[in-house]
């Protein structure tokens, strides 16, 4: 049975190869490369809202470690649901909140994607070797509500690209 | 040559139905304990619409699923359960008080010891519920569980959260 025009075009066996490369293509591409993450929860407004399709990152932390302001995915048990914080303190360093100001290493430190005042207080604590603090951009939330703390370096599975 | 193309295709289906079929009917230890959890999954799941009776009927259901000395500490607001009994109450409690609750479990991973008389396992524990504001809420929560191997079936024994993230607010 001949497969219709439209559907196969003028040459058939060119038009099924593509096809395949392209399914190939996406299994690679979102299998080993690039994790897509819809987001759920109001903790990363307004960097990531309710809804918002983002794209991570999976090859970059193999080639560098993870950076201050990088916006990462956090692995759970595996890679169906994670968590998106941003990273805001890296290993060995002293990080806390004093009326809602992120102080790293005692020294206040200024956070242009915060768009909104919080009296979040947290005395300064020390992070272990390997371990990286996140935290959500949303600090209108009240503290013991929002999902934050030190994940281990393993855990982070890449940043946010696009 | 398309009479040996045939021949493959009808040995690779007539094989994968048949490997299909055996694990149906005699499924491995890993397939009985992930049927075992979803089936608590789904037990502790209700309808919109479900009936007290039927929650508490399907609450009932899952003691066959627990070693009546299980534990379970799945991290605030729950407090931490001891005995099959105190699970079922807080299942059924849950049931009644959360609206559409939904439970899907992702990302499971299941070990089995060499004597096939305990295993452990590794999942995320996925609620969605109807949270009163007219939208969905949503929780996630990696658990960490120990099962044993009683009479020819598996139950839970403990329960643990895996927390993904230290809080520096806690001890």
């Amino acid at each position: 049975m001949a497969l219709p025009r439209w559907f196969a075009g003028a040459r058939p066996t060119r038009t099924a190869m593509r096809i395949a490369v392209m399914i190939v293509l996406a299994v690679i591409v979102f299998r080993y490369l690039l994790l897509p993450v819809r987001g759920v929860g109001i903790s990363m407004e307004p960097t990531m809202v309710q809804g918002d399709l983002v794209f991570i990152d999976k090859l970059r932390y193999h080639f560098r470690e993870p950076q201050r302001g990088d916006v990462v995915a956090v692995r759970i048990a595996g890679e169906s649901v994670v968590l998106v914080k941003r990273v805001v303190a890296l290993p060995g360093e002293r990080v806390g909140f004093d009326r809602g100001v992120l102080r790293i290493n005692g020294v206040p430190v200024d956070e242009p994607y915060v768009k909104t005042s919080s009296d979040w207080q947290l005395n300064d604590a020390s992070l272990a070797a390997g371990e990286y603090f996140v935290v959500g951009d949303n600090r209108s939330m009240p503290m013991r509500l929002h999902e934050m703390g030190a994940a281990d370096r393993d855990r982070l599975i890449g940043p946010k690209v696009f | 040559m398309r009479r040996v193309l045939r021949a493959v295709v009808v040995v690779t289906v007539l094989a994968a139905a048949g490997w299909y079929g055996w694990r149906w009917l005699f499924p491995d230890d890993r397939a009985q304990i992930h049927a075992m959890l979803q089936r608590i999954a789904d037990g502790v799941s209700s309808g919109a619409s479900e009936t007290e009776m039927g929650r508490l009927s399907r609450a009932v259901a899952l003691r066959r699923d627990f070693d009546p000395e299980v534990t379970v500490d799945a991290g605030a607001p729950f407090q931490q359960l001891k005995g099959r009994d105190a699970i079922l109450g807080t299942a059924a409690k849950l049931q009644g008080s959360t609206r559409n609750l939904e439970i899907t479990l992702d990302d499971v991973t299941i070990e089995v010891d060499d004597a096939r008389e305990s295993a452990t396992a590794n999942l995320i524990a996925q609620a969605h519920f109807d949270d009163g504001g007219g939208t969905r809420g949503f929780d996630a929560r990696e658990l960490d569980l120990t099962l044993t191997h009683i009479d020819g079936a598996w139950v839970v024994s403990t329960v643990t959260l895996v927390r993904t993230l230290r809080r520096l607010d806690q001890p």
